[in-house]
C-alpha cells in the first residue's frame, strides 16, 4: 500500500460510468468538522491478465450510502482514497487503502469505509447465498494477482 | 501539527534520551533503552483475546496498513521542504511471543544523525505474551510524543474491536 500526503488537487480524475448492475453497497462514516474534514473516493481500475492496472475512473463517496457496480468475475483494483484538510492548519494529506477484488456472479456486498480519530478501515462483505446473513472478505493485494 | 512532525522525526532518528551519539539498532535494544528515554515510554495492558488470535491479527494488520511510504510537502513564503518516510513493519511470532516492530525510515528530506538501522530507526515495539485462557498481555514500547492513533490502531488489532489502519499521513 502506498499512500501519497499531497498539498493541492489531484488532476486526471474521471468520473466511473457506474453502469453494471448495482452489486456493491458502500457505507460510508467519517468524523470532521467545520475546521478539519475528510472526504473520501474510490479509484477503480480493470486488471488485465498480465496483472497491469487501467484507470476505469473515481467515485466521490460523498452521502452515507453508494451504490456501485462492478463487472462479474473480472478482477478490479479498487483504491479508497482518504483525503484530509485542516482549516487552522492549512494544510492537506490524503492515505489510501488498496485492494483486488473479484466480484462472483449474482454476488452482492457491502463495504464499510470509516475514518475516525485518524484510524481509517474498509471492511468488506458478501451476502450468503441464502440470504441470511453475511460473510467477511479479506483484502488482497495486487501481488496476488 | 507541524511542530509534533519535526519533533517526532528528530527524536525517532536518534535522539532518544537526549544528546546521544547511537541509536538501537535492534529491537532489543530499542526496549533496552526506552526506560531511560526522555522521548519514549512503555505501557502495559492485557486483553481478552487468545494469543493466537493476537498474533494472527498482528501478522496481517501490520502489513497491510504499516508497510507505506509518505511523502509530506510544505510550503511557505519562505520554505519548501519535502520529506519521504518509509514504514517497515516486521511480525515475529514464536510460541512464547509475537514481536511487532515498527521502523522508519526517512528516504529524503530528514538528516540522520546516528547509524541507521536496516529498514529504519525503530519507531516502535509491541510484544504479546500469552497470559491465561483467551487472554493476552502486551507490552509497548512507544514515541512518548505522537503517534498516539498508531498505539490506538495496534490496540483495537489486540482486542479485535478495531481492525482500522493508523493514517500515517497524520503524524
Amino acid at each position: 500500500m502506498v499512500a501519497v500526503a499531497v498539498l493541492g488537487a489531484c488532476s486526471g480524475i474521471k468520473p466511473y460510468p457506474n453502469s453494471y448492475d448495482k452489486n456493491v453497497r458502500i457505507i460510508t462514516k467519517t468524523d470532521g468538522s467545520f475546521l478539519s474534514s475528510v472526504r473520501t473516493a474510490v479509484d477503480i481500475y480493470r486488471v488485465d491478465n498480465t496483472c497491469n492496472t487501467i484507470y476505469q475512473g473515481t467515485v466521490q463517496l460523498r452521502g452515507p450510502t453508494t451504490l456501485l457496480g462492478l463487472p462479474y468475475d473480472q478482477p478490479v483494483y479498487l483504491t479508497f482514497v482518504f483525503e484530509g484538510s485542516s482549516f487552522l492548519a492549512n494544510s492537506q494529506s490524503s492515505i489510501t487503502y488498496e485492494t483486488m477484488f473479484r466480484p462472483e456472479p449474482n454476488g452482492y456486498y457491502e463495504f464499510d469505509v470509516t475514518y475516525a480519530d485518524k484510524i481509517y478501515g474498509v471492511q468488506m462483505r458478501k451476502a450468503l447465498a441464502d440470504g441470511d446473513g453475511w460473510t467477511n472478505v479479506d483484502s488482497q493485494p495486487l501481488v496476488d494477482c | 501539527m507541524k511542530l509534533v512532525k519535526l519533533f517526532s522525526i528528530v527524536c525517532a532518528s536518534g535522539l532518544l534520551g537526549g544528546c546521544v551519539s547511537s541509536h538501537p539498532q535492534n529491537a532489543q535494544e530499542f526496549r533496552d533503552a526506552v526506560p531511560g528515554a526522555f522521548t519514549a515510554a512503555f505501557e502495559t495492558y492485557t486483553v481478552n483475546r487468545s494469543f493466537d488470535d493476537v498474533a494472527r491479527t498482528f501478522q496481517k494488520k501490520a502489513p497491510e496498513c504499516l508497510n507505506v511510504r509518505i511523502k509530506t510537502t510544505s510550503q511557505t513564503n519562505m520554505s519548501y521542504q519535502v520529506i519521504v518516510t518509509k514504514y517497515n513493519p516486521t511480525v515475529h511470532v514464536t510460541n512464547e511471543r509475537a514481536e511487532l516492530h515498527v521502523q522508519q525510515d526517512h528516504e529524503k528530506g530528514v538528516l540522520n544523525v546516528t547509524k541507521k538501522p536496516e529498514r529504519g530507526y525503530y519507531l516502535m515495539v509491541v510484544d504479546a505474551f500469552p497470559a491465561g485462557t483467551n487472554q493476552t498481555k502486551i507490552d509497548v514500547y512507544r514515541p512518548k510524543i505522537g503517534y498516539k492513533h498508531v498505539t490506538q490502531a495496534i490496540r483495537g488489532w489486540a482486542t479485535g474491536d478495531n481492525l482500522g489502519c493508523p493514517d500515517l499521513a497524520k503524524i
